[in-house]
């Protein structure tokens, strides 16, 4: 028997090194390339937000933005995030700019009563903010002044933005029990109306712009609108399992999952998100996931593989695998999380 | 303001001594300035949806004037502003299923002036509403995290 050339062997190790570096270079360049993903996660009767690293689901950050932080949007390069600070003792509101590379605050803007749920364009030009004067204040992000007040009667709550840009969708609470669409390049003009049965709530929409879907006062479920003849097409009902049959609840809370096969619907007071089959007119109830407290939003990873509910008397963020629809944990977060978002923040 | 508004705050120095006669523990708490504390506090916290003038706006938030509830036991009504109101709640013949939010950030003295100011405006104006009872019913749900429910409010005195 004899021994290998000392040589033979050392070329050996070379190459594996290289390979491994080759691949570990590969990883890290694919990851930076993607950017990272954070959950952004506003604590509505507290003062701060947290920020949870999405490939670990680990609290990597909390800033304090202003008493009672709501509602939370950001453009789609998450140059920056904007929160709206509801402010209960104070007669008026904030918008704040928040610079999510550095997690502070950049600009403060005073805005109407009692902000609720923002949203801006992908392009982060345009911010629209429901405030409790009956109004929804638009906000030029670029000169960081208000540009218009659109009012739509009742109480401002509910904001939606299409993915394109060019349409806002209104859902205030209250008497006008209708969404209002705004039509943003036209100079934020009220394009159109589509009403519902009853007081609209949180809404969702497809990317594509034909059905927006609301959920509604009254309603264990949501509503389905054609958005071209502003026509409700479709009332869906979650099944309430036996346990839960006459307990009364409402719904708050529906999002499309980036992959746009199904809608998740939060049921409050079942303690329960609803998950509905979107590929197919009728919306099939899939099935229903228990939470472990009562809920308020919910939002997803851009790769439609994590849920992210907002459990809110619990003061904890509910992470679900998509798949299979169990729960993977729970993040302690801060008093009364409330509206979420997931941003990527592009590799540098 | 309306002009019966005007009218309490302005003849609320007159009532003062026969509302002391009845209520000696109240001499120390109800004055003027609580009552327009209570009313600046309402406007900013409490009318953007209860309303200015304690309408309600139907699909957010039920009345006050014209029900019962501003004269409603103190205990369970500083509970609902501690802590908040959830569920389903008829007012006036309506139904409202939405969540008050908790209020519990202000001050015993801040809620017993808002609490007294509804009493005042839309209540039974011999019971005022004093810190003490406040600090004392906050004490006591220390320990509680989320809103009350209506069932939960009937069970206590």
């Amino acid at each position: 028997m004899t021994a290998s050339p000392p040589v033979k062997s050392t070329r050996s190790i070379l190459v594996c090194a290289l390979i491994l570096l080759g691949l570990f270079c590969s990883q890290a360049a694919s990851k930076t390339s993607k950017g990272r993903q954070f959950l952004w996660q506003t604590n509505a009767y507290g003062d701060d937000v947290h920020i949870i690293d999405i490939a670990t689901h680990e609290v990597v950050g909390h800033i304090k933005v202003g008493p009672q932080p709501h509602g939370i949007a950001a453009p789609d390069d998450a140059h920056v995030v904007f929160v709206a600070i509801e402010n209960f003792k104070a007669p008026l509101g904030e918008l704040v700019w928040i610079n999510p590379r550095t997690q502070k605050v950049t600009h403060r803007l005073t805005v109407g009563p009692k902000p609720n749920q923002i949203a801006c364009t992908p392009d982060g030009r345009w911010v629209y903010v429901p405030c409790n004067d009956q109004h929804y204040w638009v906000i030029d992000a670029q000169t960081k002044k208000v540009v218009a007040k659109i009012k739509t009667g009742g109480r401002p709550h509910n904001t939606q933005c299409s993915r394109d840009g060019r349409f806002m969708y209104l859902s205030p609470m209250g008497p006008p029990k209708r969404v209002t669409i705004i039509d943003v390049k036209a100079g934020h003009k009220v394009v159109g109306q589509i009403p519902f049965a009853n007081s609209v709530r949180p809404p969702a929409l497809a990317p594509d712009n034909q059905r927006f879907f609301q959920h509604i006062d009254g309603l264990i479920g949501f509503q389905v609108a054609d958005i071209a003849s502003r026509k409700i097409i479709a009332t869906v009902k979650h099944k309430i399992p036996a346990e839960h049959k006459g307990r009364r609840t409402r719904c708050h809370g529906l999002g499309i999952r980036p992959d746009q096969k199904e809608i998740w619907s939060c049921n409050v007071e079942h303690k329960t998100v609803h998950v509905h089959d979107l590929t197919r007119e009728g919306y099939l109830e899939i099935t229903a996931i228990p939470m472990i407290g009562r809920i308020y939003w919910l939002t997803f990873s851009p790769d439609s593989r994590y849920c992210y509910v907002a459990v809110r008397a619990e003061k904890k963020v509910c992470v679900v695998d998509c798949k299979t629809k169990k729960i993977l944990k729970h993040i302690r977060v801060g008093n009364t999380p409330k509206r979420n978002l997931v941003i990527t923040l592009p590799g540098e | 303001m309306t002009p019966s508004r005007h009218a309490v705050l302005l003849l609320f120095p007159l009532i003062i001594p026969f509302i002391n006669c009845k209520n000696p523990t109240a001499r120390e708490t109800i004055d003027g300035l609580q009552l327009a504390k209570g009313q600046a506090l309402y406007e900013v916290s409490c009318a953007s949806c209860h309303q200015p003038e304690g309408q309600g706006l139907d699909g957010v938030a039920p009345p006050l004037a014209g029900t019962h509830w501003p004269s409603d036991s103190t205990p369970r009504l500083a509970r609902i502003v501690l802590h908040g109101l959830r569920g389903p709640i008829t007012v006036a013949g309506t139904e409202y299923n939405l969540e008050m939010p908790a209020m519990g950030f202000f001050a015993d003295e801040d809620i017993a002036a808002i609490l007294t100011y509804l009493r005042f405006t839309w209540g039974q104006p011999a019971q005022p509403v004093t810190p003490k009872a406040i600090r004392q019913i906050r004490t006591k749900t220390r320990a509680r995290t989320d809103s009350w429910t209506l069932r939960e409010l009937r069970e206590i005195p």
